[in-house]
């Protein structure tokens, strides 16, 4: 689980999805990975490869997608 | 007035018991109290009106000084209590994760069926408790937002209608025992059967959630099982949480981590003896 002032997020074990929580309106997000990977493939995500992204662990990936600035959609 | 206490829970019921005391005795052996006690959960039966009292004798459930429920005939007074209970602990406690679910446990290891109305959920709980499981609820799972370990309430599962004479027969008069059927409920008849005595609740304590099944009950299926991700699982167990929105992060942090280390199965059937043989293996 990675934590910010925001968010609580995690990839589920079985990568399923990414699953997020907002701290401020108490909300709940449910991310199919496969979501994520159709962003990366239609350039809605440009900083990296669907390969490359695939190859992360998840902490990379989650990390990842903060600099991408894609979390901030979850606000 | 009697205290009423569930393991978790206390209750204090007042006013005119005499109807179920008896019931209520032979379904929680060891645990009523006619003494004053702090209870956790007031209610209080109350007569609606004078003129009804001689007329159309109706009660009303006073509870924590609230009254969710419809005015009932004083007969139809004991499924009325089991709800008032379950409304209780549903409406006040946060302290627990409360998910809408009955919760079978052997060697330690808990499963959880998740709700969904028509499944057999309460059949199959109850006909679980009464085949070598502990039923741990067959109503809410009650988490520890610390250690997501599901926790036991001594409370007797509820029965509808046909049900009932699909239990009976499994019902040991040593060991159990079923109350006598209340008719014309606005759910239908309804019995109550307490699933192992008070010497055996005691002894459990809280249970690892190994398993949650999604079930559909249909008469005309195979027994079919698939295994579906987590992410769907996740969904549907948020959906089914009585809680969930009230507690916010803990509830997340803790679904979560359920969630992960548990297996999640869809489960078409037609005989309970199936979903017993599955949950035997999962168990192990």
């Amino acid at each position: 689980m990675q934590t910010t002032d925001t968010f609580l997020i995690c990839r589920l074990a079985d990568k399923s999805a990414f699953v997020v929580f907002n701290r401020l309106n108490w909300r709940t997000y449910i991310i199919g990975f496969n979501q994520v990977i159709e962003n990366l493939n239609t350039g809605v995500i440009k900083s990296i490869s669907s390969e490359e992204f695939i190859a992360l662990t998840a902490k990379e990936q989650i990390e990842t997608l903060f600099k991408a600035g894609y979390w901030e959609s979850f606000k | 007035m009697i205290s009423l206490n569930s393991g978790q829970y206390t209750y204090r019921i007042r006013g005119d018991i005499a109807s179920v005391e008896d019931e209520l005795t032979r379904l929680y052996p060891h645990s009523l109290n006619h003494d004053f006690a702090v209870a956790d959960f007031d209610i209080e039966i109350q007569q609606t009106s004078l003129l009804r009292t001689l007329l159309r004798p109706q009660v009303t459930l006073n509870i924590e000084g609230h009254k969710p429920f419809n005015p009932i005939h004083p007969a139809k007074l004991l499924p009325s209590i089991e709800w008032a209970m379950n409304w209780c602990v549903s409406a006040y406690d946060h302290t627990k994760l409360l998910i809408h679910c009955s919760v079978a446990v052997k060697n330690g290891k808990a499963i959880l069926f998740p709700a969904k109305s028509g499944s057999g959920k309460s059949t199959l709980s109850a006909y679980l408790g009464l085949n070598g499981w502990h039923l741990y609820s067959d109503e809410m799972a009650i988490i520890n937002l610390e250690t997501g370990y599901v926790e036991p309430v001594f409370r007797p599962a509820s029965l509808k209608n046909e049900s009932i004479e699909i239990i009976k027969p499994f019902v040991q008069p040593n060991e159990h025992y079923m109350s006598r059927t209340t008719k014309g409920t606005h759910k239908g008849d309804i019995a109550h059967v307490r699933t192992m005595s008070k010497d055996v609740f005691d002894k459990l304590g809280p249970s690892k959630i190994a398993a949650m099944l999604f079930l559909d009950f249909d008469k005309n299926k195979r027994f079919n099982v698939y295994e579906i991700d987590k992410s769907i699982g996740l969904a549907k167990i948020i959906t089914n949480g009585f809680n969930y929105s009230v507690i916010g992060e803990a509830a997340f942090s803790i679904l979560v981590s359920i969630v992960n280390q548990a297996t999640i199965l869809e489960v078409s059937y037609a005989e309970m003896a199936d979903v017993k043989e599955l949950i035997g293996e999962l168990v192990i």
